[in-house]
């Protein structure tokens, strides 16, 4: 197994328990991480993963880097030299986050591992330019919030676009402005090292944080000429099997499948790459039987603002030919604002979100599952006008 | 609150049926099941990933993530 993150960590603990005689062996030039949990180790909380039962379990973990899939002789070569034959690759290399596609694109950092917080705190900054409208811009604003910075955050249409209500995200937007977030409208120009010019306003930063998505980490698997979609993610069936049947990829480096069209779609949350890893392993020790992979989000944010998001947005739904309709509720059960978006004609919910002052618990699994299994808008909100 | 009072909870209701799923879906070994139910393991908020896998493997909808901040 090439990168040992969630995927990777996921897949070598459900393969040991689908296939007890595998012999595995992980290859990663970093150790996992819960990268949900970044923003507290500026707070000293220690957020490494112990890996002690893996090891335990006889699994061999080897700190380095691999450099080449030779897919004929079915070996992966690392750095030092050393060849490592396989009966079976699993690919979980990961992603990086994506630089703005601008003049000055370079100057930015990433907020993705737990040497990006090091650097920001020792750079010690006062402002900080955000660029991009993601959960992980959101979290780097709170990281910058609690180091003293002021995060200005670059948006160019609404935050957590592919996740919010369009008024949930104005919601949200308001309600973190209310705890120091500054938002910033417009088209990121340039970058320099003075801050980031958008449209005809120069946002002055000391430093500045690329947060507009990911690019799959996908080298190995071009090189040894492994099929990529669209030339930037790897292609997998709904069993995480690449277009070699001895590959597999699983996590952030390979696509997804939408539950509810059946389509493979680009995914990157933590918990698919869970559940992929899950279904791959299933795969490899001949196990039938998958499950499938919501685009389920759930997060909290500075002021004890909460976002719980499932399926598809309404225009989300709309641009994959659904005919939509919505319903909002107002402090229920399903936050003090939520939104479920359902088919028109059949009522199935496609959807839902929701943002709140509390976590919701229960009722935020309760959605999931109603918008995974297609259930009735009316059998979880009643009926509605 | 800052983020030293940051929080996650997990919780088994239940309608848990003692499936084993969570025990299966935990990368990082959160749960076990013991007298036909899930219990949730000694250490289990520090080590959790909020990856959020239990619940959305849970065929009852018995497991559930709180997080605090």
């Amino acid at each position: 197994m090439i990168g040992f993150g969630l995927g990777g960590l996921s897949l070598a603990k459900n393969l040991i328990r689908e296939d007890p005689d595998a012999e595995i062996t992980i290859v990663g030039d970093e150790r996992p991480y819960v990268r949900h949990k970044l923003r507290l180790t500026i707070a000293g909380r220690d957020i490494s993963v112990p890996t002690d039962k893996l090891e335990a379990s006889g699994v061999r973990i080897i700190d380095g880097r691999a450099v080449k899939i030779k897919r004929e002789q079915r070996e992966v070569v690392l750095e030092t030299g050393e060849a490592l034959p396989y009966d079976y690759l699993v690919i979980a290399t990961g992603a990086e986050p994506s630089q703005p596609p601008v003049p000055g694109g370079e100057l930015t950092m990433g907020y993705r591992k737990i040497g990006d917080i090091e650097r920001l705190r020792e750079a010690s900054p006062s402002r900080v330019a955000i660029v991009g409208a993601s959960l992980v811009a959101l979290h780097a604003a709170d990281t910058c919030i609690h180091l003293g910075a002021e995060p200005h955050v670059i948006v160019r249409s609404r935050l957590v676009r592919k996740s919010l209500e369009p008024e949930l995200s104005q919601e949200l937007e308001e309600r973190l402005s209310r705890v120091g977030v500054v938002f910033e409208k417009g088209k990121v120009k340039r970058i320099t090292e003075d801050g980031v010019e958008i449209d005809s306003k120069m946002v002055e930063a000391d430093l500045t944080i690329a947060a507009m998505g990911v690019s799959p980490e996908v080298e190995l698997a071009r090189d040894c000429g492994i099929e990529l979609e669209g030339g930037w993610v790897i292609k997998v069936d709904r069993r995480g099997q690449t277009s070699d049947p001895r590959v597999y990829a699983v996590g952030d480096a390979a696509l997804a499948y939408n539950p509810i069209t059946g389509k493979p779609e680009y995914l990157a949350i933590g918990g698919a790459a869970a559940i992929m890893a899950f279904n791959a392993a299933r795969a490899i020790a001949g196990k039938r039987g998958m499950m499938r992979t919501p685009r389920y989000i759930k997060d909290v944010f500075l002021g004890g603002n909460y976002l719980v998001s499932v399926g598809f947005t309404s225009p989300e739904a709309e641009k994959a030919g659904f005919e939509v309709d919505r319903v909002e509720l107002r402090d229920t059960r399903w936050g003090d604002r939520a939104f479920f978006v359902f088919e028109r004609e059949s009522r199935k919910l496609l959807g839902f979100s929701s943002v709140s002052s509390r976590d919701i618990g229960e009722a935020s699994v309760e959605a999931m599952r109603g918008v995974v299994r297609r259930k009735r808008v009316e059998e979880l909100v009643g009926e509605v006008s | 609150m800052g983020l030293e009072a940051h929080v996650v909870r997990l919780t088994v209701l239940d309608r848990c049926v003692g499936c084993g799923l969570c025990v299966d879906a935990c990368p990082v070994y959160n749960f076990v099941v013991e007298d036909g139910k899930a219990r949730v393991t000694e250490g289990a908020e520090e080590r959790c990933f909020v990856c959020r896998t239990c619940e959305m493997m849970c065929p009852v909808g018995a497991v559930v993530v709180h997080e605090g901040l």
